[in-house]
């Protein structure tokens, strides 16, 4: 992947999220980097918790005013020209500008996102009239060739109908239609495809590749789902409590997944030409309040725990969940390339 | 009546409309469903969304009122059966839904929700319900420390658990569960259907399990069922369904399930559209709008269910079953040419 062919349009470095909760300031997002590229799809896979949806609408802006803010690190935005923008501070006026016209999001919950008291037409033309100038037919207009694109058949009159007339993969294709009306550079999409059918899920992920490979967008795609990403990234990026613990292009993750987080969420994946394999990964991703010192992961680690069970007393610990290595508990774990393009942050796989 | 060979539940020519009876403005959900489920077995039931799995489901438990056709509950005749007498029968059939935070009640703790069954079915009495809903919590991997939680303080895995905890309580036989993992994140799907394969080990459980992922369906299924527009298009033993799929519309399911293989990327979507409303079927085979394979006859005649001459236990509903469907005989009805 060169980086030229391809370059950053939202470069995101240490980006911190705070979020206040009853036992004190807490960072669901923990010092996070990537960069979204140009025609390009990043990948961003973790569990329910992870902090992957909060990293989303950090990017956009859009986290719970009152209770969570950016804290930290920068969300730069270039377009190649002029300096670039720190989305992360700048002022609310000029982020309403962008949001919509350079950065779009399309959700999981369609029928949450859209307004039952307007027709989708409406809808859609509202971002092109705000974004765009198009005068009110126009706008309509434009509303029916968006919903004709993402593949909506006899747009036009669709586009006088009411959200809850579209089924829900009907809905997905009009949040999209209504993503895309403002030409954004770049889309986040935020697990898109996770409550729709498998037939309809290949369907938007067809839609989302083709429409990407048309126009040169950058996609930013959060999903737990690992075999979905297979089917749309160029690089995925895992996250665990907080913390990216992987990155590699797709291919190179796949065929060497380091991580033994990662090994284990690539084995929940349920595949069609092999009997179950994993039971899941014991437990559940700790919430921000209660996340364990060194690397977060250990406590659930299987590497960890079988290696102790070698290492012996004297580089092992007992923790509430089994013995582990002791530097598991000790250390925390930074990203460090382990192959070409490929990064891990483990201190046991990487050693 | 325990009898092995019996099947455990069984449903002849079932359907069940909605809408006005005999008018005309009606749903047919389910058309003519024909299965039998044998003891500590599990079917398979898969179809994407308005295909009428849910209200089979729901029918088998007659919690929608059958249109006509019969369901046998280990030789008792459901559709016949007293009000009062279904009501007993109950604790032998229970339900998993998709939704926990939905189904669960959001001012019961816990430990209520678990035990109302127990004191329903005047099963326990006094500390003895404790006791049970702590042993049941603990056969689905919860802690006694949560027999006090509400709902809400559950991730979605663990209310999960305790939607499966609550069906187990009463010691049912047959389990239905409604696409039971489609909420939750693979590693909470993981877990969740290792624990419903152990618990159907160990309790000789029979399910009915519901899903519109056939990779989900396939690590927990003896047979599988394909439904669509409200009637089954394919039924057999799993590994023939997954590794000689013969009807165009289980390939696409399978085809359309996202594999963790980069290097299997799909190039061309297997299949574009939503099915057709079940208020409106097609004439005709009723996949045959979206059927790359279909001809003529597809569009006039309605194929039934047959038996494949190799297998019979596997039965398919289409006029082109017995031939070699490659994409080259395809009419095209339903590629992307973009």
């Amino acid at each position: 992947m060169s980086p030229d062919r391809h370059p950053a349009a939202l470069a995101v470095r240490d980006l911190r999220v705070e979020m206040r909760t009853r036992d004190g300031i807490v960072h669901p997002v923990d010092g996070v980097s990537f960069d979204i590229r140009r025609g390009r799809t990043l990948g961003l896979a973790g569990e329910s918790g992870c902090g992957k949806t909060l990293t989303a609408l950090a990017l956009m802006r859009l986290l719970p005013r009152g209770r969570a803010r950016i804290s930290g690190g920068s969300v730069l935005w270039s377009n190649g020209d002029g300096e670039p923008v720190d989305l992360a501070t700048v002022g609310e006026q000029e982020v309403r500008r962008m949001r919509g016209r350079r950065l779009a999001m399309i959700f999981q919950d369609p029928a949450a996102a859209l307004n039952p008291v307007f027709t989708v037409g409406e809808q859609i033309a509202e971002v092109s009239r705000l974004h765009l100038g198009l005068s009110r037919g126009k706008a309509m207009q434009q509303a029916a060739r968006l919903l004709s694109r993402v593949g909506i058949a006899d747009a036009a009159r669709r586009a006088r109908e009411y959200p809850h007339q579209f089924s829900g993969g009907m809905q997905q294709r009009a949040m999209l239609a209504m993503a895309l009306a403002g030409e954004p550079a770049i889309l986040i999409a935020d697990e898109p495809t996770t409550a729709l059918d498998v037939t309809v899920q290949a369907q938007i992920v067809d839609l989302l590749r083709g429409i990407q490979s048309a126009g040169g967008m950058g996609m930013l795609w959060v999903t737990h789902d690992l075999g979905v990403l297979a089917q749309v990234a160029d690089e995925i990026c895992v996250m665990y409590a907080g913390r990216i613990v992987e990155r590699a292009p797709t291919r190179e993750l796949f065929s060497h997944p380091l991580h033994p987080y990662t090994q284990a969420l690539l084995a929940c994946v349920p595949r069609l030409h092999r009997p179950a394999g994993g039971s899941g990964i014991p437990g559940s991703v700790p919430t921000p309040t209660d996340v364990p010192p060194g690397c977060r992961f250990h406590p659930r680690c299987a590497l960890s725990r079988r290696r102790a069970a070698e290492a012996g007393a004297a580089l092992s610990i007992e923790g509430p969940s089994g013995r582990v290595l002791r530097h598991c508990v000790d250390e925390i774990p930074v990203l460090r390339q382990a192959r070409p393009e490929h990064w891990i942050a483990c201190g046991e796989v990487a050693s | 009546m325990s009898d092995a060979a019996f099947p455990l539940l069984g449903a002849t020519g079932l359907s069940v409309r909605y809408g006005p009876s005999g008018g005309r403005g009606g749903v047919t959900a389910v058309n003519g469903v024909t299965f039998d489920l044998s003891r500590a077995t599990t079917l398979g039931l898969v179809g994407e969304s308005g295909c009428g799995k849910t209200t089979l489901a729901r029918a088998v438990l007659r919690l929608v009122p059958l249109s006509s056709g019969r369901v046998v509950f280990d030789g008792l005749d459901l559709s016949r059966l007293a009000r009062s007498h279904l009501r007993r029968l109950r604790r032998r059939m229970q339900i998993v839904f998709q939704d926990s935070l939905g189904s669960l009640n959001p001012r019961l703790t816990i430990e209520e929700a678990v035990g109302e069954g127990l004191r329903i079915h005047r099963l326990r009495r006094g500390p003895a319900v404790r006791d049970r809903v702590a042993e049941m919590l603990g056969r689905v991997g919860l802690q006694t420390a949560d027999l006090g939680r509400y709902p809400h303080e559950l991730s979605g895995g663990q209310r999960q658990r305790v939607a499966i905890a609550r069906a187990l309580a009463v010691g049912p036989e047959l389990l239905v569960c409604d696409e039971p993992v489609s909420a939750l994140d693979v590693s909470a799907q993981a877990q969740i259907l290792s624990l419903l394969i152990a618990l159907k080990r160990d309790f000789g459980l029979t399910y009915l399990f519901i899903s519109h992922n056939l990779a989900v369906v396939n690590s927990v299924c003896d047979t599988v069922a394909v439904m669509y527009l409200g009637r089954f298009v394919e039924i057999g033993p799993r590994a023939a369904v997954f590794e000689n799929p013969r009807h165009p519309y289980t390939r696409i399911l399978l085809e359309s399930v996202p594999e963790p293989d980069p290097t299997r990327r799909r190039t061309q979507v297997p299949m574009i559209g939503e099915p057709p409303s079940p208020s409106s079927p097609p004439p005709g085979c009723p996949f045959h709008p979206r059927c790359p394979f279909a001809v003529d006859v597809c569009r006039h005649d309605r194929p039934d269910l047959k038996p494949a001459a190799a297998t019979p236990a596997h039965h398919t509903a289409c006029h082109r079953s017995d031939e070699d469907l490659s994409p080259a005989t395809s009419t095209g009805a339903t590629r992307i040419t973009a």
